[in-house]
């Protein structure tokens, strides 16, 4: 995991231009929307909310901590005339994107981001399980007043469990940012 | 610009690989009925009273053969159906498992040789209860790691459902199923 760390931490001082220091902004966003599993026969389509703060500092990037929680829709399996259900779960996540470009300002903006972070899947009967994930994905977003942005994100999102096995989810949200500090 | 977007695609790109060949695994249900008699039928006076073991072979279970050279892992696993108490006494319904095809064992000898895989599932006398999948989930013991080994290997052993002690019970389950989530590669 610590490798992993490194590896993104590299990736983002490669993509830091020497001396960019320039105007900074802060943001908050609220986003919500679905997490849809990915080939996982035994947990469905659920919800996902979560917050996330933007941070742009220099002009071609902005670095995203962030906090997310999805509850998985319960399974059902039928056996014989019996149908049984099991619970779907919820995954929490606290993490860091890193997204092209600022995420304030007007104009329509697509913007690629990639992303890792810390999940806890849990899940009644099972024990909890905490481990690195990676999410990379799309968003589109807008400003429709001043300060304020809103924006769509589509993104891919898989849990390494050990054993060359990972949950996998296709996540989509809509989130809406309120830009708390510009510095010149 | 450009330069840019191809760095971070390259940091994606090394941040999955970092992780296996982890994209391309996926969790596939596997259900396994009981084999006849449908009720299961456990009466046993003493711990040297007989127990029939339910021989086990997930091979005859296509989503089981047809992944089974790529099988990684157990990503959930469940006892089901519907049990009733059919003693005189509460019971804790036990499932332990052998390696082999046992056939049939004392209640004594099921718990020397075994490995207790589920339970106690506890019921009152003249009780009957579905086993909710997600209570059995938290019910599975130690033997759940002999299970793992034997669905990773040749996916063949024996289930034996026994109830506490060495005292009198008798119990049945109708429309018993063994539920396994495996982790498999694509």
């Amino acid at each position: 995991m610590k490798r992993r760390f490194t590896l993104l931490a590299l990736v983002l001082v490669a993509i830091l231009p020497a001396g960019a220091a320039r105007a900074a902004s802060i943001g908050v966003e609220a986003f919500g929307g679905v997490s849809i599993p990915i080939v996982q026969d035994d947990t469905d389509q659920g919800s996902q909310f979560g917050v996330r703060v933007p941070v742009n500092l220099i002009p071609l990037l902005t670095v995203e901590p962030y906090f997310g929680a999805s509850a998985l829709g319960n399974k059902s399996v039928t056996l014989g005339a019996v149908t049984y259900e099991r619970d779907g779960g919820d995954v929490t996540a606290f993490g860091l994107n890193a997204r092209l470009g600022g995420f304030s300002g007007p104009g329509l903006k697509v913007f690629p981001y990639v992303g890792i972070g810390s999940h806890t899947l849990k899940r009644e009967g099972t024990a909890d399980l905490t481990k690195a994930g990676y999410n990379f994905g799309l968003g589109i977003g807008f400003s429709p007043l001043p300060k304020l942005s809103a924006g769509l994100r589509g993104e891919f999102n898989m849990i390494p469990l050990g054993n060359e096995t990972s949950r996998k989810f296709a996540n989509v949200t809509l989130g809406v940012s309120y830009n708390v500090l510009s510095l010149p | 610009m450009t330069k840019l977007r191809l760095l971070v695609l390259g940091g994606v790109a090394a941040s999955l690989l970092a992780t296996g060949c982890v994209l391309t695994s996926a969790q596939i249900l596997v259900k396994f009925a009981f084999p006849p008699p449908n009720p299961l039928v456990v009466n046993v006076a003493s711990g040297a009273s007989s127990v029939s073991g339910l021989y086990i072979d997930l091979n005859t279970e296509s989503d089981y053969a047809d992944n089974k050279d790529k099988l990684k892992d157990i990503a959930d696993l469940a006892v089901l159906g519907d049990v009733t108490n059919t003693g005189t006494g509460a019971i804790g319904v036990e499932v332990w498992l052998t390696k082999t095809n046992s056939g049939t064992l004392t209640a004594d000898q099921v718990r020397a040789q075994g490995a207790q895989l589920w339970g106690p599932f506890n019921l009152a006398a003249g009780a009957t209860k579905r086993i909710g999948w997600d209570e059995s989930a938290g019910l599975f013991k130690a033997g759940k790691q002999v299970l793992i080994d034997e669905v990773k290997g040749d996916g063949q052993f024996s289930l034996y459902l026994i109830g506490p002690g060495t005292g009198a019970y008798q119990f049945q389950v109708k429309d018993g199923y063994l539920v396994l989530v495996i982790g498999a590669g694509l």
